[in-house]
């Protein structure tokens, strides 16, 4: 499982303070696929960045295993590397142009050589595997990535991260670069790996349609807080953050043709200067005076929390 | 290999211009590498021998491996062939760019046998063999001074690049520190120090010329170390060593190839100008520029010694730059 517990992350940039995460609370349990969705800027990929260790958190940590965040040695962040790996979004920029794909998909076996004891023919017998559980043959070991389109650019990420059976996968946004005929294919590809693989998802993604199809998890992100997290099912069910409610009703669905989509107003604060409140007061259909000057408190609601104080 | 042809090569070669400008740095390059086969006193055949002289059969070929050089070297052929004594096929400049005489001072251009097909100078020496011996100097010297300022560029401008924060802070003012130095000045008060010899003109040059190089690769390394695949690497545990020498660098090197072209270029001209002020490649020595010095002497009565030295500086500079140029467009395809 992982555990993020009351994460902070404060950029600097001159005089300003930007609060890209604030108090992020909520576990990633074990063999799940749990999802982070919220609007650009509402900080999930910082959050992604925070637990690969991209970042240093300002406050709050992360567990996975035996660690925790801030008691990290050199030698534990090689222990979290080998069993976390991390697939990109755009699939264009994630692969070095002038390598070829076996050095490209060999690369961590090559790092952490030390502990995975291969030599060269083992670890291109590896490649050759986890292309084919991508869905690519042993032709593209010598290709550059320019020759292949973007999905399979996508699956070669992939196989990247699953070279060294890692427990968990970061997927910061991994297919909404794609095209949308690819989208299933690497959705569906990515719902085989995880039972196949006994992987544990940290899905990033600001589709609810996607989300709606994997995740077991969710937590909806605004403004670099968690306002809401539950269980998949139950969270679409029964929303109780207006956010979660607005972001369901602005899903496009064949049920709502016709009807026009319900887009929020106004815009997210800014998050140099977040508002003393709940974040999303200014915006919020159910606000009351409270919302403006106190941040509520978590409740707890059916095996998750919200935080609101005029909930659904 | 094949990839590499398409995506470089055939650019590059549908332009008539850089065809041409390749030609020529090929054949300057090929005029350094053999310039003794091209202008050598000693002939390529002998055959007739009527003298008491012991001549081998080539004496050109015979005196790069045997030890009696200098006695080869000594032989006057020219002379023996003049007295019906010997037949030789010659080079095409049958002249040393060492060998002066004083009975033929600054002969202007003449062809023929034994002509002279760009005349002599000051001391008789013949100004053909002075040039293509000159070559190898001078090509020499823009090479390896860009060698040098490659390195020194890469190093520097990569370190502040991928570190960022106050290593950038200091190395960028360092850098800026050496740009605001006048170069011409630096290099002749060095030059003043040490003594002006091959290997210290390529240093100096190269000392001097790095500062380009490095802020294009520190905004390389800045750009480049954000993109995802670096980020992907750093991940899988990368070190920074393997970052930077197989991730960034062999993605930054596009701007430094065509730097390195234009840097030729310059590193050319300047060797002819340290030579044209008197403190370039020493003085027996041949080199562009120390022929094109001796024209300031003598700028009325013979303008070969300013012509043919200024016409292959000229063609040098022109083609690498042509080269460079062309380099830039075919590596930045938002240019294409």
């Amino acid at each position: 499982m992982i555990r993020f517990a009351g994460l902070s992350k404060i950029f600097t940039s001159g005089k300003n303070r930007i609060h890209a995460l604030q108090n992020v609370s909520f576990d990633v349990p074990q063999g799940s696929v749990t999802a982070v969705v919220g609007e650009s800027g509402s900080g999930k990929s910082t959050l992604a960045r925070v637990f690969t260790g991209l970042y240093q958190p300002n406050g709050g940590y992360f567990a996975y295993g035996h660690l925790m965040s801030p008691f990290m040695s050199q030698r534990d962040w090689r222990w979290l590397r080998r069993r976390v790996a991390m697939v990109f979004q755009d699939p264009y920029s994630s692969l070095n142009p002038r390598l070829r794909i076996e050095q490209i998909v060999s690369e961590p076996l090559l790092i952490h050589r030390r502990k995975v004891h291969m030599n060269r023919q083992q670890r291109r017998d590896r490649v050759i595997e986890v292309l084919e559980q991508v869905g690519l043959n042993s032709d593209a070991l010598e290709k550059y990535p320019h020759e292949f389109s973007g999905g399979q650019r996508q699956r070669i990420g992939i196989a990247r991260a699953l070279v060294l059976h890692p427990e968990v996968l970061v997927l910061d946004e991994p297919i909404s670069a794609l095209d949308v005929s690819i989208q299933a294919q690497v959705l569906n590809l990515l719902s085989d790996l995880r039972h196949k693989e006994n992987l544990t998802y940290l899905f990033i993604a600001h589709d609810l349609g996607v989300i709606e199809y994997i995740s077991d998890y969710t937590a909806v992100m605004y403004a670099g807080r968690v306002v809401e997290y539950n269980q998949t099912a139950e969270l679409f069910r029964r929303p109780r953050h207006p956010y979660t409610m607005s972001l369901l009703d602005a899903m496009p669905s064949i049920k709502k043709i016709g009807q026009p989509f319900k887009a929020l107003e106004g815009e997210t604060p800014s998050p140099i200067h977040p508002p003393p409140g709940c974040p999303f007061a200014k915006r919020c259909f159910r606000a009351q005076d409270i919302c403006q000057q106190e941040m509520p408190q978590p409740s707890q609601n059916k095996g998750g929390f919200y935080y609101c104080h005029n909930p659904l | 290999m094949k990839k590499i042809f398409v995506l470089l090569l055939r650019p590059f070669f549908s332009d008539r211009l850089t065809i041409s400008a390749t030609l020529i740095i090929i054949l300057f390059v090929f005029t350094a590498t053999f310039a003794r086969f091209i202008a050598s006193p000693l002939p390529y055949l002998v055959w007739n021998n009527q003298t008491e002289i012991d001549i081998p059969r080539s004496p050109i070929l015979t005196a790069v491996f045997a030890k009696d050089r200098n006695r080869l070297e000594s032989i006057r052929y020219r002379q023996l062939v003049r007295e019906g004594k010997l037949s030789a096929l010659f080079a095409p400049v049958p002249y040393s760019p060492y060998e002066t005489n004083l009975d033929q001072i600054l002969h202007p251009p003449s062809l023929g046998r034994f002509g002279h097909y760009m005349g002599t100078d000051n001391l008789g020496r013949d100004v053909a063999a002075r040039l293509i011996h000159g070559t190898e100097n001078s090509i020499l010297v823009g090479l390896v001074a860009v060698g040098i300022a490659l390195v020194f560029g890469i190093l520097i401008g990569g370190a502040a690049g991928y570190y960022g924060g106050l290593t950038d802070l200091l190395l960028s003012r360092f850098i800026e520190i050496v740009i605001c130095f006048p170069t011409m000045i630096l290099i002749m008060a060095v030059l003043a120090l040490l003594k002006p010899s091959l290997v210290n003109i390529m240093v100096v040059i190269g000392m001097t010329g790095w500062t380009g190089i490095a802020r294009v690769i520190r905004g390389e390394f800045l750009k480049r170390k954000k993109t995802d695949f670096v980020t992907a690497a750093r991940l899988s545990g990368a070190s920074h060593i393997r970052l930077i020498f197989r991730h960034i660098l062999p993605n930054s090197l596009a701007p430094i190839v065509v730097m390195a072209a234009f840097g030729i270029a310059g590193a050319v001209l300047t060797e002819s100008a340290l030579s044209f002020l008197g403190i370039g490649v020493p003085a027996p020595e041949p080199s562009w520029g120390d022929v094109l010095k001796l024209s300031q002497d003598y700028p009325d009565i013979a303008w070969w010694l300013t012509l043919f030295p200024g016409f292959f500086i000229f063609l040098t500079v022109v083609a690498f730059n042509l080269l460079g140029d062309r380099l830039r467009k075919i590596l930045n395809p938002r240019e294409q």
